[in-house]
């Protein structure tokens, strides 16, 4: 009961601190991005807490529904995000994560928040190993996702000012895609979620709670973000050539992200899991949709990691590579789950 | 002669060069993602008639192009091989050169190349007097510049190639399951004796299984297919190397006990089930294991095969049920029963006859269902649990014809029976004892191993990629003095700034003892 309350503080202290970031930027105050680290640190800590004590309570890892790997992930998300800039100060990627770790909270409390006894393929220790490695690779993945799009982002506000950036002009139309086309694909999904849970009894009005609490608010934020973007594009420009590192350090951290999280992925999740299904199973490998969708994910990541060390690929096409890679990420995570039945189901 | 030689090089070269090449690995990874993707979204398994149903215009095609089961079709397993040959190519080209670097790197390596690393610059001091200790090794170039090279994590050159070699492995493991692996589910009660069939003829089932599937689908089009007769004479000879495994099993397996563990509320209610645990005995011709538990998570090796806990059923053999004379049935119009034996309590055992001295019928609980529905005018069981119990009793005569049949439901229910029923008899159901199925997969996969060889090595490969870094430090000396540093690795420019800050001092800075500052 108590932890929801501290799921609830930890929200409370990543919206503070996402505020906290975007005053830094946009207000040039130095002075406020301590503070709103601190905040932020606050947030996970408490985010800690609340999972250490419905891991108590529950006597099993808070990863076996929808509810747990959801908050797990946004304060993994969190916590990689402020690891991730402890060197090198990065308010847009830290908001950025305070953002996504918001948003997943608000998917979460979609779900039920009950804590039930661990069905008996999901009593092993490999629930532990399989699912938080994964979830630190994902959450890596999540950065990554958020540095390609701040690199687009940059992009395109470079663009803007000097009107040579672009190389091509399908590099221009795959930049303006990511930034406008994510958080519109965003809200696409979570309507795509809000209709299923409505047409399901077993979530009752849950779906409302999707509509008032994530889409609605994202909606909005994002009209008055492109308004204030476009009325201030002057400022934002200048807020980011001083706040984004250039093009080339962005492509490098996406790099480092990505390269940081596909080793964790690919052993806690695929390694892993292939190691458990065959002690719960009797099969290594089954071609189950939700290990397809890890395989997916694997791949695609692959391929990122082949052209950008072995053909020399980088910036925007590597960017939208790694795009892609995070938006399989999520469908592995939800999509598979809620779309294609299988082995995974109790996921639900 | 001569001529097919130079085209037969030229193609070999050509083939050579299209699987070393990244591109083609690239574009190979993306097909099978795709596949991959298709996999999961087409319904996987199901008869031609459903594709046909389900998908009137691309069904054929799904058919045709075998994805009804994506991961066994061909473009799937020809994308497989080919990745398989374009990664051991892969791995033939990197060996080369991580050779290269790791035995002759300083003497491959000259002035122009060290210049044009990104993390370069010239020295601002003097070399001090023991520089040469600094490095591994040292050689003169033909223009008399002297080249140092220091290198630090070559564990890491093996990187890329472990992950390859892993991956091959992981490939080979997953095609030798393919073929030579089985599956297969042994179901028991609690004091059955399970024959085991030998691998052989576990893999001959599992071929006639996929032959018969292919057979019906062929059916579904054209049942006057020539095919047809082939696939079934192949596949009643499959069904005969079955049969004499079956005969002469490789061993036997005897479910002793069986027994669900549920978790407790703090009230006493129970909140789901907590575990499966099957004891069981494996029985060959000469000798006879010592009892074993097999439970979720927790599989047992015996033979050929793994035993693993992966389903589990409870069934009601045995209902307790009260027998009352009801007079108005229309089957007891003319019959004389003793009525001052009623009411009776009998136990029926499912599917089995039961006889005795007040009925003239032989009774035969034909059907038992623990929640009984009736959804879309069928009779089901929705769950195994005893909340809406009903048994269906069937009546025959001497002569084996069916004379009544009649339901039997709980008290409270009863109204319902007199619709179904038409015996002189009224049955009430009492209870009925719970016994226990056990669905254990047994498998036999001698491609395991080679999968988990794969995935350490790649797991090691991966370590030694991406976390442990390969610095080579260069040094350059011009017979004038001037001096040049550099590093290089796997690793981006930038990130070497430090290092190189630090090759500047250790080499340029002077023997003196530290001064003490108090």
């Amino acid at each position: 009961m108590y932890e929801t309350w501290i799921f609830g503080f930890s929200m409370v202290c990543y919206i503070l601190a996402f505020v906290g970031f975007s005053a830094n930027i946009s207000l040039d105050r130095r002075n406020l991005y301590m503070p709103s680290r601190a905040v932020a640190w606050a947030g996970v800590f408490a985010a800690l807490v609340a999972l250490a004590m419905r891991w108590q309570s529950a006597g099993h890892p808070p990863l076996s529904n929808m509810y747990e790997s959801l908050v797990t992930l946004s304060t993994f998300i969190a916590f990689a995000g402020l690891v991730f800039t402890r060197n090198q100060p990065l308010p847009m990627l830290e908001a950025g994560t305070c953002v996504t770790s918001i948003l997943m909270f608000g998917v979460a409390s979609v779900f039920s928040t009950d804590v039930k006894p661990l069905i008996p393929v999901l009593q092993s220790y490999w629930l532990h190993l399989h699912v938080s490695l994964a979830f630190v690779g994902e959450s890596l993945f999540a950065i990554a996702f958020i540095l390609s799009y701040l690199y687009c982002f940059r992009k395109i506000m470079t663009d803007s000012a000097e009107k040579s950036n672009f190389a091509d002009f399908r590099e221009k139309i795959a930049c303006y895609s990511v930034v406008v086309g994510m958080p519109v694909a965003f809200i696409a999904g979570m309507i795509l979620l809000a209709r299923y849970l409505s047409l399901h009894p077993s979530y009752s009005e849950r779906w409302l709670g999707l509509v008032w609490g994530v889409i609605l608010p994202a909606c909005v934020a994002m009209v008055v973000l492109i308004l204030l973007v476009w009325m201030y594009r002057g400022t934002v420009h200048k807020g980011v050539e001083k706040w984004l590192p250039d093009a080339d350090s962005l492509d490098k951290m996406i790099y480092r992200a990505i390269a940081l999280g596909y080793p964790l992925f690919t052993v806690g999740g695929l390694i892993f899991g292939m190691v458990w299904a065959n002690k719960a199973w009797g099969r290594y490998w089954g071609w189950d949709p939700k290990e397809t969708w890890a395989l997916i994910t694997f791949l695609v990541y692959s391929i990122y990691l082949h052209v950008r060390l072995a053909r020399g690929w980088n910036g925007t096409w590597t960017a939208c590579l790694s795009i892609v890679g995070f938006i399989v990420t999520m469908f592995t995570l939800f999509g598979v789950n809620y779309l294609i039945s299988g082995l995974h189901s109790y996921a639900n | 002669m001569c001529t097919d030689l130079i085209y037969t090089s030229r193609a070999m070269r050509i083939l050579h060069k299209i699987f070393v090449s990244l591109k083609s690995a690239i574009i190979l990874i993306a097909i099978l993602t795709t596949l991959s993707i298709l996999g999961t979204l087409v319904p996987q398994n199901l008869d031609a008639v459903e594709y046909i149903r389900r998908f009137p215009r691309i069904g054929h095609w799904i058919l045709s192009l075998g994805f009804d089961n994506m991961y066994r079709s061909a473009p799937f397993q020809t994308c497989l091989w080919l990745l398989s040959i374009s990664t051991l190519a892969c791995v033939m080209t990197r060996w080369k050169s991580t050779y290269r670097k790791l035995s002759a790197r300083l003497e491959k390596a000259n002035g122009k190349e060290i210049k044009a690393y990104e993390a370069g610059r010239s020295l601002s001091g003097v070399l001090n007097s023991n520089w040469q200790d600094k490095f591994d090794k040292l050689k003169t170039d033909e223009n008399g510049v002297m080249i140092g090279l220091k290198t630090s994590g070559k564990i890491s050159l093996f990187g890329g190639m472990c992950i390859h070699i892993g991956l091959l492995f992981v490939l080979a493991g997953g095609l030798v399951g393919v073929y030579l692996g089985v599956e297969m589910v042994v179901r028991g009660s609690k004091g059955d004796i399970v024959p085991i069939a030998p691998v052989a003829a576990v893999r001959a089932a599992r071929d006639a299984d996929r032959l018969a599937r292919a057979a019906r689908n062929i059916r579904e089009f054209s049942s006057e297919d020539p095919r047809l007769n082939e696939l079934r004479e192949q596949i009643e000879a499959l069904h005969t190397q079955y049969k004499s495994g079956m005969a002469s099993p490789a061993f036997r397996i005897g479910f002793d006990e069986l027994w669900v563990e549920n978790y407790q509320a703090p009230d006493g209610r129970t909140m789901g089930v907590k575990s499966w645990n099957s004891r069981v005995r494996f029985i060959d011709e000469n000798h006879e294991s010592e009892p074993v538990t097999v439970m979720v998570n927790q599989p047992v090796s015996y033979g050929d095969y793994t035993f693993y806990q992966s389903s589990w059923n409870k069934f009601y053999r045995r209902v307790q049920l009260k027998v009352e004379f009801v007079g108005d049935a229309s089957a007891s119009s003319q019959l004389a029963v003793d009525t001052s034996v009623f009411p009776k309590n009998i136990e029926l055992k499912l599917k089995e006859p039961f006889n005795s001295d007040w009925s003239p019928f032989e009774l035969v609980m034909v059907d038992f269902m623990p929640d009984f529905r009736i959804i879309n005018d069928r009779f089901v069981s929705v769950s195994s649990e005893l909340n809406n119990p009903a048994a269906m009793i069937v009546a025959y005569d001497h002569d084996g014809n069916i004379v009544g049949r009649a339901w039997a439901f709980p008290e409270d229910r009863m109204s319902l029976a007199g619709h179904v029923s038409n015996m002189p008899f009224r049955f009430t159901f009492v209870s009925a004892e719970p016994e226990y199925e056990s669905g254990m997969q047994m498998a036999h996969d001698p491609g395991t191993p080679l999968v988990w060889l794969g995935c350490i090595l790649f797991t090691f490969g991966m370590i030694m990629s991406f976390y442990v870094p390969y610095r080579e430090k260069w040094l350059l000396v011009y017979p004038n003095g001037s001096a040049y540093i550099a590093i290089s690795g796997n690793r981006s420019a930038n990130l070497f700034s430090d290092d190189l800050l630090m090759l500047e001092q250790q080499l340029t800075e002077t023997d003196k003892e530290p001064s003490q500052h108090v």
